[in-house]
């Protein structure tokens, strides 16, 4: 057993990090794919998907879920997100501890299915599966067009479209929808191969076997051959325009929704991080926080105000839902609150606050598989360690005064509202 | 106070369970590989509690909204926000209100014993004012705009809304507006005073704890106080809609929003374990006949009719039950007119055992998964006390479901003449 993940080459580019654990009744596999964010990163959101309907042996998605069901209810999902200039394709598998329920060890079954799904998907010819991919397709199409309908997330995923209008880091996740013209069956079997031989891989296990067993089991059943090159970090520091830019839509509706996207230029090496990571904590980290406490508790102002550090790039998006009559007042005291607190720092409730529920946050993450392997990818792109204790003693050593530093690098570079009204 | 342990049986961790002198029911999981541990306290107030029979015939009546607005204002303890508290004592909290009881959830990595003190206390002081009152409706007013604001709510609520006339599950949880405005602080009183008495909380402990220790604790900082008769829910029984019934409204929306209610005609019969019964049954139904490995969603999945935000869900508590599917579709009448079908199929075809018998080997492996830490154990089993099981009756009920007792619930309870169809769709 082990406390920390241990790092196992298993080729070049091909990372990984196991975690010897019998703490948890179930066990967890990360496989991440990393590439750039670029013009086929719809067609690689859309792959992520198609890989989860079927593969040579289990065409039909029906069997695929079945064989999954078969396994006592194992969890496979794909997921697509943003790492600074990168988008990771992640598939994560959670598989019940089959001994736990009186049965077998269905680990290998569980990573052998994955490998499967990974590395031989179902086919038309030489191409990915025609049906599949026209049906991933149209959902990828329709999954894009409804993002409005859910607003806050919306809101979150327009002001940094708006505010990085132009960098990698400014496409969407997911991709858009004038890009899936491009995704055929045979595009998308090219992708696959591409990614599957070139992309860096970072993968996580976390389960009772040893680091020498998990590789093992991993060469076994994914053939993870060496890459070009191993991930390299990926930061996209940019500096905040001269003047603020303003975006406003309109959607018909009850609440106006207010994004603020701050521009820093304190990335994840720089020795104002974790003073960053400390003044998002105070800002809006919690109930606790400065925006909160602020126009919540005592004014009643918002529901909910929080603040979110895109860690690999230094921005600090602000969100709130309030009223549209409050629009302006809210987006004018998020200013002022900013300006007192580059002016004056944080109080020493403020700072003791946000400090012990850092420390908690940490202490948590070590009975959470998913945000220590996450802590761990990321620490990996930032060319930084990612150990908890790491971590924690980095933090400890900020003091209030490397946080009003950090608030003073904060330049606030795009306003985007979403305010009720007919587009 | 003596705990003693109970869900001997599975593959589960053990707990301890007991009742306070004050009343206060316990059970505590230790989970000694974990760092964090996890409590809830919970009452068993929720936004059905609106008539309510008291000692001595006098009967309380509350405006909707009542029991989450006291969450809310529970919050501004004594000495400030509660929050500030925990925090300073390196923990979090939050809570949360549902149809029939209002939680709230403590999480701390260490000074257990601190953060459990805080939690019992500030549960039980009622220290808000007027002037708090009326701040928190206008943040509650917010979060009200917000749900308006979701089509997913909006649905779910207006698909309640046709199925029960008069009970009060047809409301929001944070409730009317006008309600909002006008809760005062009197009231507000009245109803903790009569739901956070010691006898009617459950404190669901998880986490690397000592149950003796916490029973001690317990004893200490919850003193016994006079006996309080527990309140007596006052419901309407309803039957639901006689015939199809729907409403869609029309919005500025790139695709449909769609729930399709069925109504629990008779909720709570055979106590406990009669609604775990219908809970798994319908549960397990459910998932053959729509869950991602049916064939039902296959078809419709590859059709385009469909896609992974479809669900559905059987609730069974506070006087009501019902299924309620949702999800969204460019073409939200052909999805209804499926799972009519597909539900006439069932009641003509019955249930196959190999689909029973996969369906229940992954809902083990979920159960098992659903005690993943001491957040998950304490929910689940935080969630099960309140409705009066174990872990141990649960997996016995599921192992014991046969196909008989899932075709029954499609006769019995999902009965396409009487469902409630509502949709917010494109203008």
């Amino acid at each position: 057993m082990t406390s920390e993940f241990q790092r196992v080459p298993l080729a070049r580019g091909v990372r990984l990090h196991v975690l010897s654990t019998d703490q948890f009744p179930f066990a967890v596999v990360l496989v991440h794919l990393l590439r750039p964010l670029d013009r086929e990163t719809t067609a690689a959101a859309v792959l992520a998907q198609v890989l989860l309907r079927g593969t040579r042996l289990r065409p039909r998605t029906l069997e695929l879920r079945r064989s999954l069901e078969e396994l006592r209810g194992t969890a496979l999902d794909a997921a697509v997100f943003k790492l600074g200039g990168l988008q990771a394709l992640r598939f994560r598998l959670e598989v019940p501890d089959g001994r736990w329920l009186g049965g077998r060890d269905l680990l290998p079954e569980a990573v052998s299915l994955l490998g499967e799904v990974l590395f031989d998907p179902a086919r038309t010819g030489d191409d990915l599966h025609e049906g599949h991919v026209r049906q991933e397709v149209d959902h990828h199409r329709q999954l894009l067009e409804s993002r409005v309908l859910d607003r806050e997330a919306y809101v979150g995923e327009r002001l940094i479209e708006h505010l990085c209008r132009g960098e990698p880091y400014g496409r969407l996740e997911a991709g858009a929808v004038e890009d899936l013209g491009t995704v055929t069956p045979s595009a998308l079997a090219r992708l696959h191969r591409r990614v599957m031989a070139g992309a860096p891989v970072e993968a996580f296990l976390v389960s009772r076997l040893t680091a020498r067993e998990g590789a093992a089991l991993f060469r076994r059943a994914l053939p993870l051959r060496a890459r070009r090159a191993g991930v390299r970090s990926s930061t996209g520091l940019q500096h905040a325009r001269r003047r603020p830019a303003r975006v406003q839509e309109r959607l018909p509706g009850e609440q106006a929704q207010l994004g603020l996207g701050f521009r820093t230029g304190i990335g994840p090496r720089a020795p104002g991080f974790f003073p960053l990571v400390m003044a998002q904590a105070v800002l809006a980290g919690g109930p606790y926080g400065r925006l909160f406490k602020r126009l919540r508790v005592d004014e009643g102002l918002v529901y909910d105000v929080h603040a979110d550090h895109h860690h690999l790039n230094g921005v600090v998006a602000v969100q709130a839902g309030c009223a549209a009559r409050a629009a302006d007042r809210v987006a004018g005291r998020v200013r002022a609150e900013l300006r007192d607190l580059a002016r004056r720092g944080p109080t020493r409730e403020e700072w003791d606050r946000a400090s012990a529920d850092l420390q908690v946050r940490l202490d948590g993450v070590w009975d959470a598989p998913d945000v220590r392997a996450s802590l761990a990818l990321e620490a990996t792109l930032a060319g930084r360690p990612g150990t908890i204790g790491w971590i924690a003693r980095q933090l400890a050593a900020v003091e209030p005064a490397d946080a009003r530093a950090a608030f003073a690098r904060f330049r606030v570079d795009l306003e985007y509202r979403l305010l009720p009204g007919r587009p | 106070m003596r705990l003693h342990r109970i869900d001997r049986a599975g593959p589960l961790p053990e707990a301890f369970a007991g009742r306070s002198a004050a009343g206060l029911r316990v059970v505590v999981v230790p989970l000694p590989r974990f760092r964090r541990a996890s409590f809830v306290l919970s009452t068993g107030f929720g936004s059905v509690d609106r008539d309510l029979g008291l000692a001595g015939r006098s009967r309380l009546r509350l405006p909707s909204g009542t029991a989450h607005f006291l969450e809310h204002l529970l919050f501004q303890g004594r000495d400030g926000d509660v929050s500030d508290r925990f925090t300073e004592l390196g923990g979090t909290v939050n809570a949360v209100t549902t149809y029939a009881s209002t939680s709230f959830l403590a999480t701390c990595a260490g000074r257990f014993e601190e953060n459990l003190e805080l939690l019992l206390r500030f549960v039980r002081e009622a220290a808000f004012g007027a002037a708090a009152v009326r701040r928190e409706a206008r943040v509650i007013l917010e979060e009200l705009r917000m749900y308006r604001d979701c089509p997913g709510q909006v649905t779910a609520q207006d698909a309640l809304g046709l199925l029960y006339r008069r009970h009060p599950v047809r409301d929001d949880v944070a409730g009317t507006v006008r309600d909002v405005r006008t809760c005062d602080a009197a009231v507000l009183r009245r109803a903790h005073a009569v739901f956070y008495h010691p006898s009617r909380l459950l404190l669901v402990a998880a986490g690397p704890l000592d149950p003796a220790r916490i029973a001690e604790l317990v004893e200490a900082f919850v003193p016994r106080s006079a006996p309080d008769a527990a309140p007596a829910r006052r419901l309407p029984r309803e039957n639901g809609p006689a015939a199809p019934c729907r409403r869609t409204r029309r919005r500025v929306v790139p695709r449909a929003t769609f729930a399709l209610g069925f109504l629990e005609r008779r909720p709570g019969r055979g106590g406990a374990t009669g609604t775990l019964r219908r809970e798994l049954a319908t549960g397990l139904l459910l998932e053959v006949l729509f869950g991602r490995a049916s064939d039902f969603y296959a078809e419709h999945y590859e059709s385009g009719l469909l896609d992974a935000c479809f669900g559905c869900s059987y609730v069974e508590e506070g006087g009501a039950g019902f299924t309620m599917f949702s999800g969204e579709s460019l073409h939200p009448r052909r999805v209804e007119r499926a799972i009519v079908e597909r539900l006439r199929r069932a009641r003509a075809e019955g249930t196959r055992t190999e689909d029973l018998e996969r369906t229940r080997s992954a809902a083990e492996g979920r159960f098992l998964r659903s005690h993943a830490g001491p957040e998950e154990a304490a929910a689940t089993v935080s969630a099960q006390a309140l409705r009066g099981v174990g872990r141990t009756a649960w997996l016995e009920a599921l192992r014991s479901a046969t196909t008989r007792d899932l075709d029954a619930r499609v006769r019995e309870h999902l009965v396409p003449e009487r469902r409630a169809w509502a949709s917010v769709e494109p203008e």
